[in-house]
């Protein structure tokens, strides 16, 4: 303990030594090298951790700075040990000297250790020239993908603008960010002139078309979930156009929808396509109920042939048979006159054939325009005598549809009939009142409505036998069952059709469709 | 004992020309006792079920000629109203349809009704009649 309070008692006391110069034979020379070498040295030392200290300020980023300010303090101190070396000339400072040599020797120790200890780190480090071909590789790499890139964005450019769908990306403020070239196909108008604006500001659309647009623009964007709708519109290139519509909601690595793209498919060929499926088959059902009618038309000869010429005739040869083995005249008699009678009766029935034969063989029967009122009243005055007896009240109303393009003779027939038979089947108990009704339906088709308050029919018991030849279905001696038969053909033979809807004792309503089907 | 005059039948027919020839070629094969006539179904109907609730089987026809087209009621629809009171009838009433209709859709229909014996096409001859009557007699 002595020993070092002594030492730092005497550290700046060079009594104990002699100066350098009178220590050993130094020759002027030789001692100046020594002097001068050692001052050089020691500034020069002095220097190297100021420029380190520059270095490492300014290189923020480099390694081991630690290691760095260790250094410059062991090179501070080899400094001052030199110039207390050179100092050692005139005062012996040995002790003084002993110190920083101490503090050097500690410091180099340490900074050997810290060396020692970050040598295999620092080896990781790249030297300059390995970093210069990691970057000249890597430069060579990102050279290579941005190539690729580029083709890649070609070909996907290629494929966008190829694509036959008119393909847009809008984004969240509603304007256009990108649209395909296909947009060139229905319009004549440049695509720049789209870009950075609205909808609203640059689509040709009719206002509700685009408020739709912008509708559901504004719906994918507020709720993240597509949309997909039909659209008709009128463009430049191709006129009337169906589109497909979808807007597909474009979500960033965040989930929020900044963008939408939008592909509108063409698909006026296939809506095309559907309309004339549409009309063809239509025109196909049309065909089949004028096939349907003619069917019907047939099956209705079959039944005149089995029943109105078929049992005549049958009857007619019996009674030739029964005839000719009868001896009594009487007899004889009786079974002439029922052979005159069966004789007019089929001589009736093929009377009226023919008619019907020419009303279905007639092809184009010429149509007049006709008022209906006209034809009523010119009916009711060539019928005036037996309206007149028969007291009945006639009223009409044609308001919903004035006029039909009808043969004259056919309405004739058709409105003669309803007013003979309403006649003719009037109620003895009460005035007989007598209407017509015409009505125009939203399809075109026209029908006239007339109803009686007369004695009607049992439709249960004579339901779909109302107008077949030869039906009679009162007691009544005019009755002769021949003109419904006719009219029936003459309406069905233009694409119309009859129906009757009556009460036994309240009344009778004849329906009559002009035009159900288109006829040649 | 063999019969030799079939006991009653029945004409169902809307026709009166109709009516008066089958009387006349039904009485000329001399094998029949009585004829009877309805112009419609309806008639018929009435006439078996009033002698059914009265018990005179004896009154009903042994043999039926149905028409089909008749008003009121036709000879399907009668078929129809006959077929539930067959059972009450204690004897066997045969039923031909006889009409002028030559649609194979008739005459289908009528071959597939178990109480149909058969369907004759009109005018139906004597000859006919002769071979019907007795072949039922014999």
């Amino acid at each position: 303990m002595d020993t070092i309070l002594d030492f730092l008692k005497k550290l700046f006391d060079a009594s104990d030594f002699m100066p350098r110069w009178k220590c050993g034979r130094w020759n002027e020379s030789t001692g100046w090298i020594y002097i001068l070498s050692d001052i050089n040295i020691g500034i020069s030392y002095l220097a190297i951790p100021l420029m380190i200290f520059f270095f490492v300020r300014r290189r923020k980023d480099i390694p081991f700075a630690k290691v760095f300010v260790l250094f410059s303090f062991f090179i501070i101190f080899c400094s001052l040990s030199h110039l207390a070396d050179a100092i050692m000339f005139w005062h012996p400072l040995y002790r003084f000297n002993a110190i920083i040599l101490l503090i050097t020797a500690l410091l180099s120790s340490a900074t050997v250790l810290v060396l020692y200890k970050v040598l295999p780190e620092a080896l990781h480090f790249k030297s300059p020239t390995q970093l210069q071909k990691i970057i000249d590789e890597q430069t060579q790499a990102l050279k290579v993908s941005n190539k690729k890139l580029r083709e890649s964005e070609q070909q996907f450019k290629a494929l966008i603008n190829n694509n036959p769908d008119i393909i847009m990306m809008i984004g969240k403020d509603l304007k256009y960010k990108f649209i395909n070239e296909s947009l060139g196909l229905i319009t004549d108008r440049d695509i720049e002139k789209y870009i950075g604006k609205t909808p609203m500001e640059v689509l040709p659309e009719s206002e509700t078309n685009k408020a739709f647009f912008i509708e559901s623009l504004q719906g994918v964007f507020a709720t993240g979930k597509g949309a997909h709708y039909e659209l008709k519109t009128k463009t430049d290139r191709k006129g009337d156009a169906y589109f497909d519509i979808s807007i597909i909601p474009l979500q960033d690595e965040n989930g929020e929808v900044n963008n939408v793209l939008t592909l509108s498919k063409d698909i006026t060929l296939i809506r095309n396509n559907e309309q004339q499926l549409i009309s063809t088959i239509d025109r196909l059902e049309k065909l089949s109920k004028r096939l349907e009618y003619k069917r019907n038309v047939l099956q209705d000869f079959a039944y005149i042939v089995s029943h109105n010429l078929r049992s005549p005739t049958g009857n007619l040869m019996s009674l030739q048979d029964v005839y000719r083995r009868t001896t009594d005249p009487e007899m004889k008699e009786e079974i002439l006159t029922k052979f005159f009678a069966v004789a007019d009766q089929l001589s009736n029935t093929v009377q009226n054939l023919s008619e019907v034969v020419n009303i279905n063989q007639s092809l184009e029967v010429h149509r007049d325009e006709l008022r209906f009122e006209t034809v009523l009243q010119n009916l009711i005055t060539s019928l005036s005598e037996q309206i007149t007896a028969s007291k009945a009240v006639i009223t009409y109303d044609f308001s919903e549809c004035e006029q039909i393009s009808y043969p004259k003779m056919y309405l004739e027939s058709v409105l003669l009939n309803m007013l003979t038979n309403a006649i003719k089947y009037a109620s003895p108990d009460r005035t007989p009142e007598i209407s017509f009704v015409s009505h125009r339906a939203a399809s075109g088709l026209i029908s006239l409505e007339c109803s009686d308050n007369g004695l009607g029919i049992d439709l249960k018991k004579y339901g779909g036998k109302v107008f077949t030849l030869n039906k009679t279905f009162h007691n009544n001696p005019d009755a002769r069952g021949i003109g419904l038969f006719i009219t029936k053909h003459q309406i069905r033979s233009l694409g119309g059709s009859i129906t009757i809807e009556s009460e036994p004792n309240k009344g009778t309503k004849f329906i009559i469709k002009f035009n159900e089907i288109e006829v040649l | 004992m063999i019969k030799n005059k079939i006991d009653s039948v029945c004409i169902i027919d809307d026709d009166l020309i109709y009516q008066f020839l089958a009387k006349e070629e039904i009485t000329y094969t001399n094998l029949v006792s009585k004829v009877m006539f309805f112009d419609d179904g309806a008639q018929a109907i009435k006439y078996i079920t009033s002698k059914l609730d009265t018990s005179d089987i004896a009154l009903l026809p042994d043999v039926i000629f149905l028409d089909i087209n008749m008003p009121i009621m036709d000879g399907w629809e009668f078929l129809e109203a006959y077929l539930p009171l067959k059972p009450r009838i204690g004897k066997n009433i045969v039923i031909y349809v006889v009409s002028s209709s030559i649609d194979m859709r008739d005459l289908d229909r009528a071959r597939n009704i178990s109480a149909v014996s058969d369907y004759i096409i009109k005018p139906i001859s004597s000859n006919r009649l002769v071979s019907i009557f007795t072949e039922l007699l014999s």
